[in-house]
């Protein structure tokens, strides 16, 4: 045998004709001298048939009228991912859900949340202009204080 | 079929039992060859558009067994507690005429589903889903010389393990 090495693992390659004329020789070669590879093969042998015939098996009736129904197999795909999600997983999304909530709460800019209100500013201005000439900050106390620059 | 392209409801209609007696070689369950094949039909029909007609069986034969390796990464990196049931959407039992099917190589396929899924997987690839050792180290993204060994080791421990079983 000139590339394999002559090893036990042939064997299975040489049932299943899954061998080249040269390492098939070997083997050839090789069991007819050892009554143990005789073995061996005659052995593998009852175990590939074996395995080979082993009946087809069909799902229950039930499971392939679900999985013809329209649209069922990414219905039940994603139902059976859920029910097999650990629990500590779902903690994990309920928790990211939460912090989602939290942050859009504390990050995201609220209308009416000026401190000090617009308006409030504004009349405060509008008093103080009041008693001086500024003729333009006058003009505060009617400016549309709500969701300026939005 | 149109243009050697088969539709997802003839996958499912023509191939179905090669599916799941593949899924079901290889997870040892029904349960878990129900995901299987639902999910696999699932990419099925994603991909149909991209398959070009050749060996559809060796297709699906991939396909599945992409899917069972990858459920059996995340289950070693995170054990899962499955969630009860759901009474409404739970797959009854397998009725008792499926079951008798079964019955006689019962011991055989308790002794396939103990093999490592190393040596499983190989020889349910050559010896149920008849795939060519060429095609199972593409699957597998293994060298020929490595399915050889597996599907050697594979037979013969599960060799053993019949007859320490018989015996």
């Amino acid at each position: 045998m000139s590339e394999h090495e002559l090893t036990e693992d042939l064997l299975s390659a040489y049932l299943d004709d899954e061998l080249d004329a040269g390492a098939r020789a070997d083997v050839e070669t090789r069991l007819a001298a050892s009554a143990e590879w005789r073995t061996i093969l005659d052995e593998v042998r009852d175990t590939r048939d074996a395995v080979r015939r082993l009946p087809a098996v069909d799902g229950p009736t039930e499971f392939w009228a679900r999985v013809m129904a329209d649209d069922t197999v990414v219905d039940l795909a994603s139902e059976r991912r859920r029910r097999r999600m650990p629990r500590w997983g779902l903690a994990v999304a309920g928790a990211a859900a939460a912090a989602v909530v939290v942050i859009g709460v504390v990050a995201v800019p609220q209308p009416n949340r000026v401190h000090p209100a617009v308006a409030t500013l504004s009349d405060e201005h509008a008093a103080r202009s009041s008693v001086g000439n500024d003729v333009i900050s006058s003009l505060a106390s009617i400016a549309v204080p709500t969701r300026l620059g939005r | 079929m149109a243009d050697g392209i088969p539709t997802w409801e003839e996958v499912a209609r023509d191939y179905g039992r090669f599916l799941y007696t593949v899924a079901y070689r290889l997870a040892g369950n029904d349960d878990d060859a129900q995901d299987l094949v639902q999910e696999a039909l699932l990419r099925v029909r994603r991909g149909l558009e991209r398959y070009e007609p050749g060996s559809l069986e060796g297709w699906l034969a991939r396909i599945v067994t992409n899917l069972f390796l990858d459920d059996m990464r995340r289950r070693k990196r995170r054990p899962t507690s499955a969630l009860p049931d759901d009474p409404d959407r739970v797959v009854p039992p397998t009725p008792a005429a499926d079951e008798s099917s079964r019955e006689l190589p019962a011991h055989l396929q308790e002794a396939l589903a103990a093999l490592p899924e190393d040596f499983r997987v190989p020889v349910v690839l050559c010896d149920v889903a008849d795939q060519s050792y060429e095609q199972i180290a593409s699957t597998l993204g293994v060298p020929v010389g490595t399915v050889r060994s597996r599907i050697h080791r594979g037979r013969r421990l599960l060799r053993t393990t019949l007859t320490e079983g018989a015996s």
